[in-house]
């Protein structure tokens, strides 16, 4: 039995990009050999700490570092999802609300969240509560601006179809507007979501006391290289995962759309 | 039954009546458009009414107008007597675009279920109706599919499934078999005819196929250009069952709708 | 129930945008005043408006913010050396893309900021520090804009080069080129955003002696509020000013792509 020609192709698709993955993998090795940079140590050695600082001492790492940053993370951006879509409903359902309230929106969008850091600081202390707010502040204008462009374009002929039914509310809130709009607000939560992996990151590495971010920065105070090289390896790895557990819940709640 | 609700179980004959219509969009502006000039006709309970008219004369700002979507300029639209102010419970209205008509997130036994969910009809009900309706529409097997996994044919059918598990007396189409192939198209036709004969419905039925106003009508009411106004009001009295073969062969037919042709092609020449 | 039409008689848009704009500053102005928020967290918005204004007027502040900018537009350039070209070959060559995407997709979560430890400890806290980082975060938006502008480039006006005689670097620079840079130019406008926060950020966290985000530390530190909120608001306007300017020269340039529908 002979292998299909897409089969084939893909097959030597990856065989390309391991290929090249080897390749850089290599290249970064016998680089560090040649020159043993200070600054670039080697990978055996970052994923020898990775593994042995990280992963042997699980509940530690857990407990101390991923933990508080992933609940940091998760309660800042949730809380920033359910005000900014249902703000972004009301908008993007009144013309009038949304003339009056937009400007205002769109200035404070192009506010750079990190000059916000030394403000909260001193505001809220270097706590959680620090933390959270500032990823909801910045995670908050993307999500509520797709939500309003996703409100907006809902195809009038679903909200007639409504009314002609005598849809409540209610329904026509729950059935209709949300679901039609859900594309626009996903792709608001994406690029929410790599906002609020940096904002996490960037409050972490300003002021804490526990968290990915800090063991970074400890590490950097330190001087010690390879352990910050392990940090942001696992870092990569979060911002991974986080972006992969989206993608699997888009596909779930959009599962009806048709390519 | 609420009395504030309209229905046509008043014993009236008369369902729908339109007097006077007139709408006009963009009024006062460069873009304005008069559509409807004066329509006046009315529906009886139980008819089955084909609406037919040149491109572009205003059928859909008509029905717009009598399900209570939109409201006219000036004129005034009835049922059973009371006026039209709003969508009535007893009406609803078939959309031509089932694409955008139908919820892509719904599944189609979700769709079809979807106007019952509030009126008070218990669960078991509901999916006997859902079923009922599909089955009608011969969409049996269909239920957990999502409209976008049908073909066009397929999604206007739920489109006329969901209107029909709604049951209400008074159903307005709006061309709804204009974006599905002849033999898809004749098949729709004898199931429509077939479910209003069985449940004895009241249909109003806009189209632009002149054979289809008369094959399934009792009368067909002709529009004029816009700004419309009724042209003519021509009697079928061709005898049912109609089949889409013999029906059409008969000098009956073909005569009816030459006259209606005729009708729809002066118009069209004419600067009303 | 859709009505019928009739003239306008509500105000513009923009209008009632400025009265939405107006109304909160006066709300706030009132909230401080009245002293229902502690002039502590919120100084009354009326001042932090002169503040503002003090700032962009003085020489010292006005030479801080060009530090700052300094290292935005340093970074920009060498990113835009860097990202372009490699765009460029990226786009032509299937082969050489899809071999590296890989790589690219696991580096690209990286925040920039995250590297700031990494980068202190390379370059110190000084321009230098905030130069490679601002390279850094620019490289991705320019690099993915000029791949997605040669992508889009359409192979129709390329045979057509090809089919007059041209060889393959000059179709590259006389068709290909041409058609990305509305690409290229959108990927350099959000470069040129991502740039002024990347600098701020930077200057934030590492400290340092120079450069807005310094100030702002310092002002944070000593409690003085109103200096705090204003260069934040400083910050904003410059991404904004930023922008404007781009969008102008981006109208200039490229109208023809607008029309054609090519660009973003």
């Amino acid at each position: 039995m002979t292998a299909s020609p897409q089969l084939v192709r893909a097959a030597k698709n990856l065989g390309l990009q391991l290929a090249v993955v080897v390749g850089v993998l290599i290249v970064w090795k016998v680089g560090t050999e040649w020159q043993d940079s200070l600054f670039f140590p080697s990978p055996n050695k970052v994923l020898a700490e990775v593994w042995n600082g990280w992963i042997l001492n699980w509940s530690e790492s857990w407990n101390e570092n991923i933990f508080p940053s992933l609940k940091r993370l998760l309660a800042g951006f949730l809380l920033a999802a359910a005000v900014a879509v249902a703000l972004g409903v009301a908008i993007g359902r009144s013309r009038t609300f949304g003339d009056y309230v937009e400007p205002i929106i769109n200035f404070l969008r192009s506010i750079p969240p990190p000059a916000l850091l030394p403000l909260f600081f001193v505001l809220l202390g270097i706590g959680d509560s620090m933390k959270i707010v500032l990823i909801a502040v910045g995670v908050f204008p993307p999500i509520l601006l797709n939500t309003i462009d996703g409100v907006r374009s809902i195809d009038p002929l679903y909200l007639d179809t409504a009314e002609a039914y005598r849809i409540t509310p209610l329904r026509r809130l729950t059935h209709v507007i949300l679901p039609s709009a859900a594309p626009k607000i996903f792709a608001g939560l994406r690029i929410s979501l790599s906002i609020a992996v940096i904002l996490m990151v960037i409050s972490e590495l300003y002021a804490a006391t526990n968290g990915v971010g800090f063991r970074i920065v400890q590490a950097q105070r330190q001087f010690k290289m390879v352990d910050l090289w392990a940090g942001l390896v696992v870092l990569g790895a979060m911002g991974a995962a986080l972006n992969v557990a989206l993608t699997m819940i888009e596909r779930r709640v959009l599962r009806w759309r048709q390519p | 039954m609420m009395e504030t609700e309209m229905s046509i179980d008043a014993g009236t004959s008369v369902s729908l009546a339109a007097n006077e219509l007139n709408h006009t969009y963009g009024a006062g502006t460069p873009e304005e458009h008069r559509a409807l000039g004066g329509i006046t006709f009315s529906i009886n309970k139980g008819e089955f009414v084909a609406i037919v008219g040149p491109s572009g004369c205003g059928k859909t700002t008509l029905l717009r107008c009598l399900s209570g979507l939109m409201a006219p300029t000036s004129g005034e639209v009835t049922l059973a007597g009371e006026a039209v102010t709003s969508v009535p419970k007893d009406l609803t209205l078939v959309f031509q675009d089932y694409r955008r008509s139908l919820y892509p997130w719904l599944r189609v036994d979700a769709n079809v279920e979807f106007p019952l969910k509030n009126s008070g009809i218990d669960k078991a009900e509901r999916t006997e109706r859902v079923r009922q309706a599909l089955d009608d529409v011969g969409l049996t097997g269909h239920a957990s599919k999502y409209p976008g996994q049908l073909s066009g044919g397929m999604q206007q059918r739920v489109s006329i499934a969901r209107a029909l598990a709604y049951r209400p007396n008074l159903l307005l189409m709006d061309e709804p078999f204009a974006s599905v192939d002849a033999q898809t198209r004749a098949s729709l036709e004898d199931v429509l005819l077939e479910v209003w004969e069985r449940r004895k419905k009241t249909v109003l039925f806009v189209t632009h196929d002149i054979d289809e106003s008369v094959y399934l009508a009792d009368r067909v009411v002709v529009l004029s250009n816009a700004p419309s106004h009724v042209m003519a009001e021509i009697e079928v009295d061709i005898p049912r069952p109609r089949d889409q073969i013999e029906t059409k062969a008969t000098p009956e037919f073909v005569e009816l709708r030459a006259e209606v042709a005729r009708l729809i092609r002066d118009a069209g020449t004419r600067e009303t | 129930m859709t009505s019928v039409l009739r003239p306008p008689r509500v105000p513009a848009s923009w209008v009632r945008g400025a009265v939405g704009a107006a109304v909160l500053f006066v709300a706030l102005e009132l909230l401080t005043r009245a002293e229902l928020v502690t002039p502590d967290y919120l100084p009354p918005a009326s001042s932090i408006l002169r503040e503002t204004f003090d700032l962009l007027t003085t020489s010292a502040f006005l030479g801080d913010l060009w530090v700052t900018l300094q290292a935005c537009l340093i970074g920009l350039a060498i990113a835009t050396f860097v990202a372009v070209p490699m765009g460029l070959v990226l786009g032509l060559g299937e082969t050489a893309y899809k071999a590296t995407v890989v790589v690219i997709e696991f580096l690209r979560p990286i925040p920039s900021v995250a590297l700031i430890p990494l980068a202190i400890l390379i370059y110190g806290r000084g321009t230098d520090m905030k130069v490679a980082l601002v390279v850094f975060a620019c490289v991705w938006p320019i690099l993915f804009n000029t791949i997605y502008g040669m992508h889009s480039v359409d192979p129709v006006a390329a045979d057509t080069a090809r089919a007059f005689g041209l060889g393959k670097i000059s179709v590259a620079r006389r068709v290909y080129l041409p058609s990305a840079s509305p690409f290229i130019f959108t990927g350099f406008k959000i470069a040129v955003s991502v740039s002024v926060i990347v600098a701020v950020s930077a200057e934030i966290i590492a400290g340092g002696s120079e450069g807005i985000g310094i100030v702002l530390s310092e002002a944070a530190s000593i409690g003085d509020q109103r200096t705090v909120y204003a260069i934040t608001i400083i910050t904003g306007l410059l991404g904004l000013v930023l922008l404007g300017v781009l969008g102008f020269a981006e109208r200039r340039l490229f109208a023809w792509a607008k029309i054609d529908g090519a660009a973003s």
